[in-house]
């Protein structure tokens, strides 16, 4: 039995709005990426799979059970995180993660409060005085804190600091150890890059690609920007043979597949400011994915 | 069934709300109940000699000879219709639409429990906040009626009055639970949800001014409670009641299908 799976889903909102005929599966303990820019479909997808949208065309379950029919019972094993977390404002975050405890009929708080400690988070304030990081914090605590075993996450790491995402990360990856099986949105390759074992694409509405994260990561090149002391280094720096993308007075974009060493072994004999990574979007990610495919590189 | 969990919580965040209505109509009770004079007529007659289409028009003219129509007129005329009616209004909107409006109904609907059990739970909060104003309201009048006029109350139609208001918030507050259920934004909610209910006041109030409008009382749900026909037992004041009764069912009923096979942007 599959944890999750999606057959030949629509969800048509018009002006080429929605999304359109979606299939993939998720195996029980696997972690999955779904990555797509803002607006892709990625919540719309998520909404069918809680059930807040009924699939007009093709259908989704999860554990077997239908996800629209099914929906309570699914549920009880499920933990959610929304994309946009709206706890009760008039509540204490406390009194919030102590109300979902017993709205579950869960009776066992250990678990929730090893999650806060995890997360240092002070859930006494009133969550309408809580900042963005905050609230998600007790988004999270909320979402594992009956220990579910099938989690949906929609951006679950967005407003975190970086120590916090770092210890998301663990989390994701302790509750694979215990075979967990987690659907993961982004819109950011680096964030679902470190946890997930595939990683589904969808842009406008259709599934691009679903594409193991080994290979996905392999077929990612990394573009570096060099900015050299003085023109004449950037003169002399062109005729090494790298792949440059672009060029701004004594700055440098290079774009690297697999022969990094090579690079900095030449750089060394260079007067070198600064080196920095440039984030690439998931658009050009997945251009090249396919790029690489068709020219058999 | 019902979420205990839900319900303690939503009554715990609305007993505030509760508290200011029932506060309200006290101070509205124990003003005109002062007003009363047995012997003299009261001091309000003097208002409707005065301004008479004004008075008729907030529903303030009809008899005032024994105490429960002395309070037949000045509160269940237009205050005991009014208040409950904003009440339950602003309970019904924030126990479905708000929630789905600013998303927190994701949390509801996402933890294991039925659309229909959340559905019932909320519904069961916002009946008993109703039934607990007019039982407020009714034991409020009792109690205060014996104390400043003794045995001068005729209770069994105080009650059947009560009754008949029960029977009319709870149809109103089908209506707008309905319209709560129905819009997916607040906005939409309390446009309709409220909008109903003060077309159907503004309605009364132009019905009772008499004359060429009088025949515009059956463009309103306010007709069918029948203040006088309660007061004196008459079937009509029952039947009419019934009416008021299967449209709750009716609306709460929708309300209730709607809410289950909607789909919601949460």
């Amino acid at each position: 039995m599959k944890a999750i799976e999606i057959s030949h889903m629509t969800c048509d909102y018009g002006h080429g709005k929605g999304i359109f005929d979606i299939s993939f599966t998720i195996d029980e303990g696997e972690v999955f990426g779904f990555l797509g820019p803002n607006g892709a479909g990625k919540t719309t997808t998520i909404r069918h799979l809680l059930g807040f949208i009924f699939a007009k065309e093709g259908n989704c379950s999860i554990l077997g059970m239908d996800c629209g029919k099914q929906a309570a019972t699914i549920q009880k094993k499920l933990g959610y995180i929304p994309g946009e977390i709206n706890l009760w404002e008039e509540m204490s975050g406390m009194q919030f993660l102590k109300f979902m405890a017993k709205f579950r009929g869960m009776k066992d708080m250990g678990r929730c409060e090893e999650l806060m400690e995890r997360f240092e988070l002070d859930p006494s304030g009133r969550i309408k005085k809580m900042s963005k990081g905050m609230k998600q914090k007790v988004g999270i605590v909320a979402a594992f804190m009956h220990d579910p075993q099938i989690l949906i996450l929609d951006e679950p790491s967005s407003g975190l600091d970086p120590l916090m995402q770092n210890v998301f990360v663990d989390l994701i990856q302790e509750e694979k150890m215990k075979g967990k099986s987690i659907l993961m949105s982004s819109h950011m390759f680096e964030e679902v890059e470190r946890t997930c074992d595939r990683i589904g694409i969808i842009k406008d509405g259709h599934i691009v690609c679903v594409e193991d994260a080994q290979t996905l990561r392999q077929s990612k090149k990394r573009r570096y920007q060099i900015r050299f002391a003085n023109i004449n280094e950037v003169v002399r720096f062109q005729q090494e043979g790298f792949y440059i993308t672009a060029m701004h007075k004594h700055m440098v974009e290079v774009e690297i597949h697999k022969n990094l060493a090579k690079l900095i072994q030449t750089l060394s004999h260079y007067e070198v400011e600064d080196i920095d990574v440039t984030h690439q979007s998931l658009e050009e990610i997945f251009m090249q994915y396919y790029g690489g495919e068709h020219h058999g590189e | 069934m019902v979420n205990k969990a839900l319900y303690v919580t939503e009554m715990k965040n609305s007993w505030k709300l509760l508290l200011i209505f029932c506060l309200i109509l006290t101070m509205y009770t124990t003003i005109m109940l002062t007003m009363f004079d047995p012997s003299l007529g009261s001091a309000l007659d003097e208002f409707a000699k005065m301004m008479p289409e004004i008075m008729s028009m907030v529903g303030m003219n009809g008899s005032t000879a024994t105490l429960v129509h002395f309070l037949s007129t000045y509160l269940y005329g237009m205050l005991m219709i009014v208040f409950p009616f904003l009440f339950t209004v602003l309970l019904s909107l924030k126990y479905i639409a708000k929630k789905v409006d600013n998303g927190s109904m994701a949390y509801l609907l996402s933890s294991g429990s039925t659309r229909g059990c959340v559905w019932r739970t909320e519904c069961f909060v916002l009946l008993t906040n109703l039934l607990l104003l007019i039982a407020y309201c009714t034991l409020l009048g009792l109690v205060c009626s014996s104390f400043m006029f003794p045995q001068d109350l005729d209770v069994a139609a105080y009650l059947r009055l009560n009754f008949g208001v029960l029977c009319l918030h709870m149809a109103l507050a089908g209506i707008s639970f309905l319209f709560s259920c129905i819009c997916n934004e607040y906005r939409q909610a309390a446009t309709f949800g409220a909008g109903f209910g003060i077309y159907f006041i503004l309605v009364q109030m132009l019905a009772n001014m008499k004359g060429n409008l009088e025949n515009m009382k059956y463009a309103t749900l306010m007709t069918l409670f029948d203040r006088d026909a309660l007061i004196v037992n008459a079937a009509k004041g029952w039947y009419m009641s019934g009416i008021l009764l299967l449209i709750a069912i009716g609306c709460f009923s929708a309300a209730n299908v709607l809410f289950q096979r909607k789909n919601m942007s949460l």
